[in-house]
């Protein structure tokens, strides 16, 4: 029991970063909140909507997307989100942060691949 | 659609919880992603009670969802940068509170007052016992909020390195103990004194007669209050920094100033002498000339006790500025 604790606290403590780095990575056209969520989970990434709806929000208020109310598209009126030039400017660097440290990080945990 | 009350209950339990700006935006939002996720669930069919406990089962409870949407800076009344010490000196004062609180009770007991001769007047000095607990509870707890509210940085500046103080040698350190005894003993004396004047009496053998005016002393309280706490904020300051510093003398000697207001009032609005004890004292004296210098010296006591006071907050200041000068070198 303690076990598993351990290791799903050190699992979401891995993952808490990645999630806006996924979310980034899918906004270039305006996606709305829910369908972002079953984007995301067909392509792997769980991320519950009670953590991704906040986070677009907070992702909104500092500069980093763009949201805009679609009462046209169905009966449903929907708020999308897109990234901003802002957005992408930041979404490029953390990019490349974090493919530079996947490349260091496999090479310490998995050094004979690598060389 | 009041079908979906449940919904709008669910949405409305998180939002009442958010700052008023945000709330509609949010609630849309909200409203439209369960309407999303219902779908999702039954498709074309129209979702039962059970798809709509199902889904906002899944979103989380209302609170929680609600502290997602708040802002990353968590609201606290005594955040952790303070939490230790407020802790500390809390732990300070409710014991030294609580001490001086049984200690006037048994006092009172062995001289025997009328204060304690029936239940009554037992049962009041429980409740004030609580009473002041609670009342010190509120005040450190009020203080250190505001500080936490404004920002107040009670600590060393740990921005710059360069503004890290050298390590203490022994002599520039203030022992924690002194000061706790010093806190401690301020407020134990506070007590006694605003509670049970009384206490401090002469007796004859037969009958104890109080040294000071036990009714003005009781009207001026706020004035020992506030003059208490000057000192207190002094030694609090003291015992967080646990050190002689130049900003401590600073404060010692601004509180140290604040409080000769209090004390000057204190000693001259009312006659602090009870007036039966000059009486009394007098009667013991033999020759005219004794008596006038007695006398005298009674008339004057408030202004001795002024004196005193100033004499001892001159010296304190004196001394902090002098370690400070002689330790603090930044």
């Amino acid at each position: 029991m303690e076990k598993d604790e351990i290791i799903s606290s050190i699992i979401l403590e891995l993952r808490r970063g990645t999630i806006i780095l996924s979310v980034l990575s899918q906004l270039d056209l305006p996606v709305y909140g829910y369908n972002l969520v079953t984007q995301l989970s067909e392509k792997g990434i769980s991320v519950e909507a009670n953590t991704l709806y906040p986070l677009l929000r907070r992702l909104e208020s500092q500069g980093i997307l763009i949201s805009q109310w679609d009462t046209e598209e169905s009966t449903k009126p929907r708020k999308y989100y897109q990234k901003t030039q802002f957005g992408e400017e930041i979404y490029n660097i953390i990019k490349k942060h974090w493919l530079d440290n996947v490349s260091i990080i496999n090479s310490l945990i998995e050094p004979e691949v690598s060389l | 659609m009041s079908e979906y009350d449940l919904i709008e209950r669910y949405i409305y339990a998180v939002t009442k919880k958010l700052p008023k700006r945000m709330r509609e935006d949010i609630s849309k939002e909200l409203y439209s992603l369960i309407m999303d996720m219902l779908e999702s669930r039954c498709g074309e069919i129209k979702p039962t009670d059970k798809d709509i406990r199902v889904v906002l089962t899944e979103l989380g409870t209302p609170s929680d969802l609600a502290n997602n949407y708040l802002p990353e800076k968590v609201n606290y009344l005594i955040g952790p940068e303070y939490y230790q010490a407020y802790k500390t000196i809390l732990l300070i004062v409710i014991a030294a509170t609580s001490f001086g609180m049984v200690l006037s009770g048994c006092i009172l007991l062995i001289i025997g007052s009328d204060e304690f001769n029936s239940i009554l007047n037992f049962m009041k000095w429980i409740g004030n016992t609580f009473f002041s607990i609670i009342m010190v509870f509120a005040f450190i707890t009020f203080f250190f909020a505001f500080f936490e509210r404004r920002g107040i940085k009670i600590d060393i500046n740990e921005n710059s390195l360069d503004e890290l103080p050298p390590v203490p040698s022994k002599e520039e350190l203030i022992p924690r103990s002194g000061t706790i005894f010093s806190i401690s003993f301020s407020i134990i004396f506070c007590i006694l004194f605003l509670l049970i004047p009384q206490i401090f009496s002469f007796t004859d053998g037969k009958i104890w007669i109080p040294i000071f005016n036990v009714s003005s002393i009781q009207h001026m309280w706020y004035l020992f209050i506030i003059y208490m706490l000057c000192s207190l904020l002094r030694d609090f300051y003291k015992f967080h920094i646990g050190r002689y510093t130049k900003k401590l003398a600073i404060i010692s000697i601004i509180s140290n100033l604040l409080s000769i207001i209090p004390a000057y009032l204190f000693t001259h609005t009312y006659s602090l002498m009870n007036h039966d004890f000059i009486i009394k004292i007098s009667s013991y004296l033999n020759t005219e000339k004794d008596t006038v210098f007695i006398l005298f010296i009674m008339n004057n006591i408030p202004s001795i006790f002024f004196a005193v006071i100033v004499f001892a907050l001159i010296l304190d200041s004196v001394t902090t500025a002098i370690k400070a000068y002689q330790y603090d070198n930044s």
